[in-house]
């Protein structure tokens, strides 16, 4: 792996998808969940993406719902925890370069934020409520 | 040389009287419930004690894993065409029923090492779906080494398909009519070879149906028969919810996806709510073992109890498929086929830490 490289000239890395969702796709593409902690032990900035595949179809859009889960996965191979949760929130913010508004709790930032249920990456938690903007966008409904 | 070769094997085949000791946070037994700051002592290969405050023997290899972690039984993947795909259906006939897909099955594949590590320890191999009636489903254990080490059992259950990819142009039948007919004229003979194995030898059948109309047609047979029947994928399962509940001993539901729509992914939580057992399904090479716990974690977050979750990747389908006097929970005298996380199971986030197969290493997670 180029990891080393990667670091060395401080190049971001976008990584996914991490589940295949085409099941009839027989191509042995391995979607590493590895490959995270791999770059991250190598000192490379890895945001993880849910990245519709177009193979999907209209149905890989579906996936964006599970990028939690997708840092959850790597976290289950080897990324440290506070790692996985910030290649989903920090790390893309800076790598699209918008970190000084959005990507983590900070004074000043823009009110974009997730209620859970509980811990991120317990088996179970859901979105409860989310605010952009300041505004509450979504609130669960009582089953 | 052979016979020093022969020689040194057999000493290492040896190595599972060793006697293992683990401790962890907590063990999902999942038959008697989650014991806090257990230990699982494990000798021969069984599991010798499960519970709290047990010595180590002074000949034990303790591994402790601390507080953070899980033990469980592994667990058990109801279908998948691991280290065998392609190779399993016999494209010129329907009705197949002595094909067995162990037959099929490569250990050295590299897929099968693969699977290893995902804390799946028990594959259920089966022909694909391809024919009517496809041959014997056959049980193969993780346990690392070669063929004859890694079969179980040879013949679980008999697969077969009642979804329109059993049908074909140039065999019989072509239609799903013709398909039906051909089943009730093969279940008639209770003599005859599929008879046999129902009726007198009592396998179960693994049936491959998705629509409504596949699922009900599965039922009535049972129904007529009086078979066991195991519905494979069900997907507008609950359309047909009572019938399934009615005569049919669990489904194995196909490997969960992130494109799923949420009735699909909703069908775990509300099949094991309404009283059916489950179990889950890599359907491997399409997904692959990890994709076990993947489905899980998904149908948890779509309303599935944890505790059935549990059930449905180990206890429930050892019972399905017949072996639960041996494998599916962490019962004392059950062979050690276990598995330690790094945190809850169900958490994708848990790293696999350790595999025992009869009560030996196969995997263990470098830190």
């Amino acid at each position: 792996m180029c990891a080393g490289a990667l670091a060395k000239e401080k190049i971001p890395v976008v990584f996914g998808p991490v589940f295949r969702y085409d099941m009839r796709r027989v191509d042995y593409l391995k979607h590493d969940p590895e490959g995270p902690a791999l770059l991250a032990k190598a000192g490379v900035s890895v945001a993880i993406a849910s990245h519709p595949d177009p193979a999907a179809g209209h149905h890989g859009g579906g996936a964006s719902r599970f990028l939690l889960e997708s840092a959850a996965r790597c976290a289950g191979h080897g990324l440290p925890r506070d790692a996985a949760l910030r290649a989903v929130t920090l790390e893309p913010a800076r790598t699209l370069g918008i970190e000084a508004s959005v990507g983590s709790i900070e004074k000043g930032k823009v009110a974009d934020l997730v209620v859970l249920s509980g811990e991120p990456f317990e088996p179970g938690s859901r979105v409860e409520r989310t605010m952009v903007d300041g505004a509450w966008v979504y609130q669960r409904k009582i089953e | 040389m052979e016979l020093a070769f022969l020689l040194l094997w057999s000493v290492a085949q040896e190595e599972k009287t060793e006697t293992v000791v683990i401790r962890a946070g907590r063990i999902w037994t999942v038959s008697k419930g989650v014991i806090e700051d257990g230990v699982v002592l494990i000798r021969k290969g069984k599991i010798e004690r499960v519970g709290r405050g047990i010595d180590a023997p002074l000949d034990a290899k303790v591994l402790d894993f601390g507080k953070d972690a899980c033990v469980s039984p592994g667990f058990i993947d109801m279908h998948s065409h691991l280290g065998s795909a392609f190779d399993t259906d016999e494209d010129l006939e329907a009705v197949t029923p002595k094909v067995r897909a162990i037959d099929a099955f490569s250990s050295t594949h590299p897929d099968v090492a693969e699977a290893a590590k995902s804390g799946v320890t028990l594959v259920a191999l089966s022909p694909g779906d391809g024919n009517l009636i496809g041959g014997r489903i056959g049980l193969v254990r993780l346990s690392g080494g070669t063929f004859d080490r890694l079969v179980f059992r040879e013949s679980v259950a008999l697969k077969m398909c009642l979804t329109t990819k059993a049908l074909a142009r140039d065999r019989r039948p072509t239609s799903k009519a013709g398909a039906v007919e051909l089943l009730r004229r093969l279940f008639r003979d209770a003599d005859g070879e599929v008879g046999t194995l129902f009726f007198k030898q009592g396998l179960p059948a693994v049936v491959r149906v998705s629509s409504t109309d596949e699922i009900q047609r599965a039922t009535a047979l049972r129904q007529e028969f009086g078979f066991k029947l195991i519905l494979l994928g069900a997907e507008e399962g609950l359309h047909a919810i009572d019938d399934v509940k009615r005569v049919s001993a669990g489904v194995a539901l196909g490997p969960m996806r992130v494109s799923d729509v949420r009735r699909k992914l909703e069908l775990p939580g509300r099949l094991s709510r309404a009283g059916v057992r489950i179990g889950f399904s890599s359907d491997a090479p399409s997904a692959d073992e990890s994709y076990l716990r993947v489905s899980a974690a998904l149908a948890v977050k779509y309303g599935l109890d944890r505790d059935d979750a549990m059930r449905a990747l180990s206890l429930w389908p050892a019972e399905m498929l017949g072996v639960a006097d041996q494998l599916g929970s962490l019962d004392e005298g059950k062979l050690a086929d276990i598995v330690v996380y790094g945190g809850h199971p169900l958490s994708l986030a848990s790293p696999v830490e350790l595999v025992l197969v009869d009560g030996r290493i196969v995997y263990q997670r470098k830190k």
